[in-house]
């Protein structure tokens, strides 16, 4: 069972938000930057990497119900970004690792994509 | 490793036949804006985007192609452009995140 | 306009549906001469509240309903013939009928549903409210009406999917949206989500309206260049969440049905929007879904969500 303060170890990544959700499990992961994908990707315990930073992708989270979103690239997060995260409990993550690399990474722990929309 | 082999051991269609190059590592992206500002040349481009400027913009980053996950592809206006320039569109019936596991997989394996 | 003038015409576009495609055919009927305490038990049986009555040439003569029955067991009556008790104003839909005379059927009498018969006035089947929804959707999963015809449903009071009523001033939640501000996409949807979060519905069936529902404002914000508003209602075992504006109208309804196909411009692509996944997001997370849209009119969008099925108890 792979939990979220693993993912944290393994991208070395700054916890934003929700820090009460680090022992909870990792079920899958995508990787996006759009957000129709993002809203597409609904599995429990799911967790996104993606590039994007608005507000918007936190209220995108939110209404799809992911486990959490982690921003790569340490990417600037705009703090409205950050306060709506903290205001829902919501699972923020930030590595400074490429959205590429982080995937591999993932992927090597046995972690799996979602097959939604194939 | 070249495109060909990384699209024949990842299961990748080939939907355009570019230039073959060396794959040197992944970007993952859907915002052409990320990719012109941080891609590395040679990388191979892993994007749901699949609308004509993604050609330039592999072009202009000197990248070694672009792999459309979910099995999506473009329209025929797209592959005609990128044969023209030799550029290589693949595709992949996986979602970007496990294409992007897999290609980060092997191109560890062969260094 | 009369509101059967206005259920006509909406009733129009469906003009080619007859009433044998819809009506459900396993219908139970019950011989005149049979006792009534004997049309008690098949009902309790068949869980429904009400039979056709047919004579010795299996011709429809009257109907008897759970009404009549307890009227029966009042008057100590139960072991008397159905002829006494029935009623024989039976109000019937010729399975040749079109939709529109069906729904005439439902406005003007307030029955429940309504048998249907054949040439020799033989029952061939039965048609509820929930027929003409089912039968509607059964024969197309997602509609898009591009004639002339779909001007009398836009705008207009009534269901594209049900024909049922949604008055703008009877929805439970209403969202005015802003698409001046592509920051703001999402914002009713994730409101409504949390509305129906707050009155305990399954996450499930509350996620799947949140994400529909968001394509479908987003829809709004990126492409409509006008007003927009979304509209939720709970009818009994459904949901229903219309989404409508006054904008430019799709242009190519049969291309935008194709996914990743977008008009998105570069810019709003650039903000992750415009994948063309909109349409089959919808279409996805809603059980039924119907777009209607014309040029420099409009577009509404209407999605229907049945809440986990519950089976009431009979007498």
């Amino acid at each position: 069972m792979i939990k979220v303060r693993d993912i944290v170890a393994l991208l070395e990544a700054e916890v934003l938000s929700g820090e009460s959700k680090l022992d909870e499990e990792v079920k899958s992961v995508g990787a996006s930057d759009m957000i129709s994908d993002i809203l597409a990707l609904t599995q429990p315990g799911m967790m996104v990497l993606t590039g994007y930073t608005y507000p918007q992708v936190i209220r995108t989270a939110l209404v799809t119900d992911l486990l959490g979103l982690i921003v790569v690239r340490g990417k600037n997060i705009a703090p409205e970004t950050i306060a709506y995260a903290r205001e829902n409990n919501f699972l923020l993550l930030r590595t400074r690792s490429y959205l590429y690399s982080s995937c591999g990474k993932i992927y090597a722990t046995g972690l799996r994509g979602s097959d939604v929309g194939k | 490793m070249l495109v060909k082999e990384v699209a024949d051991k990842l299961d990748l269609k080939i939907l355009a036949a570019g230039v073959d190059q060396e794959v040197t590592s992944g970007y993952v992206s859907d915002l052409l804006s990320d990719v012109i500002a941080n891609a590395e040349e040679g990388c191979l481009w892993i994007t749901v985007q699949r609308h004509l400027n993604i050609v330039a913009v592999a072009q202009l980053k000197k990248l070694a192609g672009i792999v459309l996950s979910r099995g999506s592809e473009p329209e025929a206006a797209v592959l005609a452009r990128a044969g023209q320039e030799g550029l290589f569109i693949l595709s992949g019936a996986e979602d970007s995140f496990t294409i992007a596991g897999k290609l980060y997989a092997l191109i560890s394996a062969s260094k | 306009m009369s509101e059967n003038n206005k259920l006509a015409r909406y009733a129009a576009i469906f003009e080619d549906i007859k009433a044998g495609e819809i009506m459900s055919s396993n219908v139970v009927e019950i011989s005149a001469d049979k006792k009534i305490a004997h049309a008690k038990e098949l009902m309790k049986i068949k869980k429904i509240s009400g039979m056709p009555v047919v004579d010795e040439k299996k011709q429809l003569i009257g109907i008897i309903s759970i009404e009549d029955i307890i009227h029966a067991f009042e008057f100590n009556k139960i072991n008397d013939p159905i002829h006494r008790i029935m009623s024989t104003q039976v109000v019937t839909i010729h399975k040749d009928d079109s939709l529109a005379d069906v729904v005439d059927k439902f406005e003007n009498y307030k029955y429940g549903r309504f048998p249907v018969v054949d040439d020799d006035k033989r029952v061939c089947g039965i048609i509820s409210k929930e027929d003409i929804l089912h039968g509607i959707l059964e024969k197309f999963n997602l509609i898009y009406i591009h004639d002339q015809k779909r001007t009398s449903t836009l705008n207009t009071e009534y269901s594209a999917i049900t024909g049922e009523k949604l008055k703008v001033e009877e929805a439970e939640f209403h969202y005015q949206i802003d698409s001046s501000d592509i920051d703001a996409a999402g914002t009713g949807a994730a409101m409504l989500k949390q509305f129906l979060t707050g009155k305990n519905f399954h996450s499930d069936i509350v996620r799947r309206v949140g994400v529909a529902t968001y394509e479908a404002e987003t829809n709004v914000v990126i492409h409509s260049r006008g007003q927009g508003d979304i509209y939720f209602y709970q009818h009994e075992d459904r949901f229903i969440v219309r989404v409508v504006d006054n904008g430019i109208g799709i242009e190519d309804l049969d291309k935008a049905m194709k996914e990743g196909y977008s008009t998105a411009p570069d810019y709003i692509r650039e903000r992750g929007f415009g994948a063309g996944m909109g349409i089959a997001n919808m279409k996805r997370f809603a059980d039924k879904l119907v777009i209607i849209s014309e040029k420099k009119v409009g577009t509404q969008v209407e999605m229907i969500f049945y809440l986990p099925t519950q089976t009431w108890p009979l007498i």
